[in-house]
């Protein structure tokens, strides 16, 4: 018993100075961010490099998923709401799901699938192939070189992609509404903006920003984290997936509550 | 004697639980080419990181120009890293970079007033000197280890820093490269401002150039001594590296 209790301080304690740590590296790369535009000669490149993976090259799967949501909404939606007589209300929904609540976490979910497990393999094989300890040798800050650049692209991305989620699912709504009962395009827009209130596009990409924040610098930090060997590479990638998945939801249902007791 | 730029001061690094350095004390003086000689696994290339203030030591202090290097967030440690150029015993450059721009990543880091003809001239001289200007666009991946290693050894002199580190520059390269790094180093060294610390295994290279000794075994400095005096006094009794290292010159 007592060897057990000893383990489970030890444990603590270290999953303890492990959080501290994490800590102290979302302090410096807050730093870090507010000294990006002083250094952006070498680090703009890096940024740009990010947004193009990040946020351009998904633009392809994100219109997919957008026209399939939206469609599907409709499909399930028109069918069971027409029951009650309710079929206005599809619209309400639509603009819930897509714009306010399933819309951020769905782009967020992609991202971290695609550029988060990206960026914490990259880093964590610079780290074993000595590269981040190279770029402290000559001088340049890892944080600021690789780590807020890369953060940025993120956020950025995930900003741009969840505006472009809204615009195809919402027009993939259309297209199947168009299918089920005659709209004109007009008439789709004029009954779907009565439904959107400006605060819940805000919402929604507000929880862009911290979705964003939270994948790049939980990537990035797993990736930094890797010691001396590739085997940790993908152990770190794994854990770096499952963390900013568990802290997006966890945002997610933050966020929640905060926009419905306002 | 010249005036100590790197002062360590009872200085040990444990690795996880393994002691690599205990209690080390060492003083570097400006101008000098100082050699640092130990078998392999003696913390020879910790103890140049630890110095460079790449490497926090586990125990005691590190300091270059008087300022304490382990205070990472102080104006004073970024104005010093400016002045060190450090080449790693692996090449260590940036794999999604070019050669050329991994040699332009610490000139616009430093000097953002830099035009890019200065930059140009800057990086093809160096490149140039090494006869690895034709390879300028390709990846390090694209290179052999020695051109890899050799463009290392560049990108560290690409900013004149004031205090060079070379990890085993010699290493792993053929005869007619070693010849292109040897007369780099030297002609680097000539510099009045300059201050090299070596990590090598090459006795000519140590005999002709260095003025310092410092062997490293059994994770502590065994002995700092000068070639001219080693060599005057002839095998040391008990330091098999000293003694196998410079065999046919005693």
């Amino acid at each position: 018993m007592k060897e057990y209790l000893k383990k489970y301080i030890e444990r603590l304690k270290s999953s303890l100075s492990e959080f501290f740590y994490f800590l102290g590296f979302i302090k410096v790369s807050i730093q870090e961010m507010f000294l990006f535009a002083s250094r952006k000669e070498v680090s703009l490149v890096v940024l740009i490099r990010q947004i193009l993976f990040t946020g351009f090259e998904s633009l392809k799967l994100i219109t997919l998923l957008g026209l399939a949501i939206g469609a599907i909404i409709i499909i399930q939606g028109i069918s069971l709401l027409q029951n009650f007589g309710q079929s206005d209300l599809i619209y309400t929904i639509l603009v819930i799901i897509i714009t306010k609540e399933l819309g951020p976490v769905i782009t967020a979910f992609i991202i971290i699938s695609r550029s988060g497990t990206a960026i914490s393999t990259e880093l964590g094989n610079m780290v074993v192939n000595h590269e981040v300890e190279a770029l402290s040798a000559v001088g340049i800050n890892p944080i600021g070189y690789l780590v807020v650049p890369r953060i940025f692209g993120v956020v950025i991305s995930l900003f741009a992609l969840n505006l472009y989620l809204n615009v195809s699912g919402l027009i993939g709504g259309y297209i199947v509404a168009s299918f089920v009962t005659p709209l004109s395009f007009v008439d789709f827009i004029t009954k779907l903006s009565t439904k959107m209130k400006v605060m819940d596009v805000i919402m929604g990409q507000i929880k862009t920003i911290v979705f964003g924040f939270s994948i790049g610098i939980i990537s990035c930090y797993n990736g930094l984290s890797v010691n001396y060997a590739s085997t940790e590479v993908p152990q770190r990638t794994i854990k770096s997936v499952v963390t900013s998945l568990s802290w997006v939801i966890i945002f997610d249902v933050m966020l929640a509550f905060f926009t419905y007791s306002i | 004697m010249g005036e100590p730029i790197i002062t360590l001061e009872n200085v040990s690094f444990k690795n996880d639980n393994y002691t690599v350095l205990e209690n080390v004390n060492v003083e570097i003086e400006i101008d000098r080419f100082t050699a640092v000689i130990g078998k392999s696994g003696a913390g020879k290339s910790t103890l140049i990181k630890i110095m460079a203030g790449l490497v926090e030591p586990t125990a005691g202090n590190v300091k270059i120009y008087g300022v304490d290097m382990t205070d990472y967030d102080s104006p004073q440690v970024n104005r010093i890293k400016k002045k060190i150029g450090f080449s790693f015993q692996d090449s260590a450059l940036l794999s999604n970079l070019s050669i050329r721009e991994n040699l332009a990543l610490p000139l616009k880091y430093y000097f953002k007033n830099m035009t890019e003809k200065r930059m140009t001239e800057r990086i093809e001289e160096l490149l140039d000197k090494v006869s690895l200007l034709d390879s300028q666009f390709l990846r390090p991946a694209q290179l052999s280890f020695g051109e890899q290693k050799l463009a290392s050894i560049i990108r560290s002199m690409t900013t004149n820093p004031e205090i060079l580190f070379l990890d085993e520059p010699l290493t792993s390269i053929d005869a007619t490269l070693s010849k292109k790094v040897l007369a780099l180093i030297k002609d680097y060294s000539k510099n009045e401002w300059t201050t090299v610390i070596i990590v090598t295994h090459s006795p000519e290279l140590i005999i002709n150039e260095a003025k310092k000794i410092i062997v490293i075994e059994d994770k502590v400095i065994k002995l700092e001594t000068t070639p001219k005096e080693l060599l005057a006094g002839g095998r040391v009794d008990g330091m098999e590296i000293v003694n196998d290292m410079f065999e046919n010159y005693f």
